[in-house]
């Protein structure tokens, strides 16, 4: 019998976050760990969980430079963000329901979405990342902190902390570091294939491939989505197309 | 006049064995609306008389241009009790069961899907369709829905009984049919507006006469809608038929075919207490993963004050993090500041689920008669539905 949570849509999540810990620019910044399940013990997000069961809490641990005030920037700046997720934000990546969020750090941030020590808006974060789900998620919370433009451009500057907006704007809308976030991961290697394990009826592959991208040129990505028709009449496999304009 | 001479040109039609059949089956109606006053009307004219009948709504004025069985005189009482006293009044049957009870179905216990032998849905939520769909899945009950829109009658029959078989959500999508919620933590703002959609009393009765026809021929073992949805377009005298296909990803589906056990507890018992007995009885290591986290508690966003929270997330308004002193303070655009107790899970080896663990199920929304899926640690068997 096959759980298709756990085994499919959890597992691809784990092994996501696992592939983001690796990054060389991530890991400067960012750790990841999670609750084990079965024992309830931390573990690094390197490691396997108890039984196979993926988990569903995730610890987050966020070392970026902030600043405190106009002109005053500090380095010590620590936050620590607890992320419980569930099936309706796993099978529905697009949807409003973002993931379960506790936030806390060791002061408050001068940052427009940053109320206080342990408030920081991460609906922004997710309105970004739903469609690409939990490691996107974590990235933008951490481009939100380092008050990245992805994450903070918007026509209104003044959310949380009017003054803090009007002050990013006044610094030419720069992020605090300049950090190369890996947005286009999910896109690496070839693409994800999502099988469901043991299943008693004939499944229907289907697997995402990003084609060529860079010899696309720079004014559109092309991504083939190629469906393998178990009982499809013809041998031929079923093939659409989505061409998708950049800077949309 | 016996039984047998109301029925005798019935009989002349489907013959003398169907007709026991429609004698002892047990027919669940969930929605006793204007659709599910039609094909009680047409079953219980047919000879049906076992029924338990669902729907906590009353009855409105605007009800009675589609409904048979509630007059001017039932505004306002309660559809379930009103139409069961109808129908025992008019039931041919020669000892009825009928039985209304003025209750949601999420409510009550779900051994009732297991005490009947057929499902009809009658509602008008997504909610309710998908939870009625996903317990038919799992103790594979017969189950018949019917919608309908201005001159447009959808109706589909999921028998239920193979594993490859397709459900509603096959149907209607796995989309999430929890109630809208922020993007960020906080709770949902408002449920998806109940609108009054727009009917005919011709689409109900179409809707009640396709329904009861199907659930003859199933009886017959002639079912024409196996796993189909038909959709009749009575402006245009219009037919579509579709074959419903399984998804992969259906998460009903994952629940079929399980184990069903009988618990020595009941709801007033803990967590702790099921998973020892099933240790004990069954030899089995379970635990609970339920599908959103379970609020148990928020402090008050305004004084901190413990609010006792008890239910789903998506069940949750987010005006609910303010307690009834403080529910002026609240403003949407206020994020989440103060602590809350939640949980996912609950393992007996994770010692941060004790607290969860020795709570009463009725804590978590477990009832009377009830029914809890229950997942297994270490075995080819993954979960076991347990009767409380």
């Amino acid at each position: 019998m096959s759980n298709f949570y756990n085994d499919t849509l959890l597992k691809e999540e784990f092994k996501l976050l696992q592939q983001v810990q690796r990054d060389r620019e991530v890991s400067k910044y960012i750790t990841i760990s999670y609750e084990d399940q079965v024992t309830g013990a931390e573990r690094q997000i390197s490691l396997a969980p108890s039984n196979d069961l993926y988990p569903e809490k995730f610890f987050v641990k966020y070392r970026l430079p902030v600043y405190i005030a106009r002109g005053q920037k500090r380095n010590d700046y620590e936050a620590n963000a607890e992320i419980t997720i569930n099936q309706e934000v796993l099978k529905s990546k697009s949807s409003d329901n973002g993931p379960h969020t506790v936030y806390s750090a060791n002061f408050v941030a001068f940052n427009k979405h940053i109320l206080e020590k342990n408030t920081i808006c991460n609906g922004n974060a997710w309105q970004i990342a739903k469609d690409h789900g939990l490691w996107y998620y974590i990235l933008a919370l951490g481009a939100m902190i380092n008050q990245d433009s992805i994450v903070t451009d918007e026509r209104s500057n003044s959310h949380f902390n009017p003054d803090a907006g009007a002050y990013w704007v006044e610094r030419g809308r720069r992020p605090v570091t300049p950090i190369n976030w890996p947005w286009d991961m999910g896109l690496r290697g070839g693409g994800i294939s999502i099988l469901p394990t043991t299943v008693s009826h004939q499944p229907s592959p289907i697997t995402i491939k990003k084609v060529d991208t860079e010899k696309q040129g720079s004014v559109v990505n092309k991504i083939s989505i190629v469906k393998k028709g178990s009982e499809s009449l013809s041998n031929e496999p079923k093939k659409i197309s989505i061409i998708k304009k950049q800077n949309e | 006049m016996s039984n047998s001479d109301f029925f005798a040109r019935q009989t002349l039609v489907l013959g003398e064995e169907v007709g026991d059949v429609i004698r002892n089956t047990r027919i669940l109606v969930i929605g006793v609306g204007a659709g599910g006053n039609e094909l009680l009307k047409n079953l219980i004219l047919m000879g049906f008389g076992n029924f338990t009948l669902v729907d906590f709504d009353p009855i409105e004025n605007t009800n009675l241009s589609r409904t048979t069985l509630f007059t001017k005189k039932d505004i306002g009482k309660s559809k379930a009790l009103v139409a069961a006293e109808r129908l025992i009044e008019m039931c041919l049957h020669d000892s009825p069961n009928i039985v209304g009870l003025d209750v949601k179905i999420q409510d009550i216990g779900r051994q009732i899907f297991i005490n009947h032998d057929l499902v009809v849905c009658c509602v008008d939520t997504k909610n309710a369709r998908v939870y009625i769909n996903d317990w038919c899945v799992r103790l594979k009950k017969p189950f018949f829905e019917m919608g309908f829109e201005k001159f447009v009658v959808q109706i589909s029959f999921f028998p239920n009984q193979s594993i490859s078989d397709p459900c509603l959500r096959d149907l209607i999508g796995n989309t999430p049919i929890s109630g809208r919620r922020q993007s960020c933590s906080k709770l949902k703002m408002f449920d998806t507006q109940l609108q009054h959609i727009p009917t005919i009393q011709v689409a109900a009765a179409l809707a009640g006469v396709f329904i009861a026809t199907e659930i003859i021929l199933f009886l017959k073992g002639e079912s024409r809608l196996n796993n189909k949805m038909m959709q009749y377009a009575a402006q245009y005298h219009r037919v579509l038929e579709i074959d419903i296909e399984q998804s992969d990803q259906c998460s009903a589906h994952n629940s079929h075919e399980l184990p069903i056990i009988s618990s020595k507890l009941n709801y007033t018992n803990t967590f702790k207490e099921l998973f020892e007995e099933l240790k004990n009885d069954q030899n089995l290591e379970c635990y609970i993963s339920w599908p959103e986290e379970f609020i148990y508690q928020v402090e008050c966003e305004k004084c901190k004050k413990e609010i006792f929270i008890k239910k789903f997330k998506s069940e949750v308004f987010d005006h609910e993090r303010w307690c009834s002193d403080c529910r002026w303070a609240y403003t949407e655009d206020h994020p989440v500041t103060s602590k809350w107790s939640i949980n996912k899970s609950l393992f007996l080896t994770n010692e941060k689920h004790t607290f969860f663990l020795n709570l009463p199920m009725s804590e978590f929304g477990v009832v009377n008669k009830d029914i809890i899926e229950v997942f297994v640690l270490n075995d080819e068997i993954q979960k076991v539905l347990v009767l409380i």
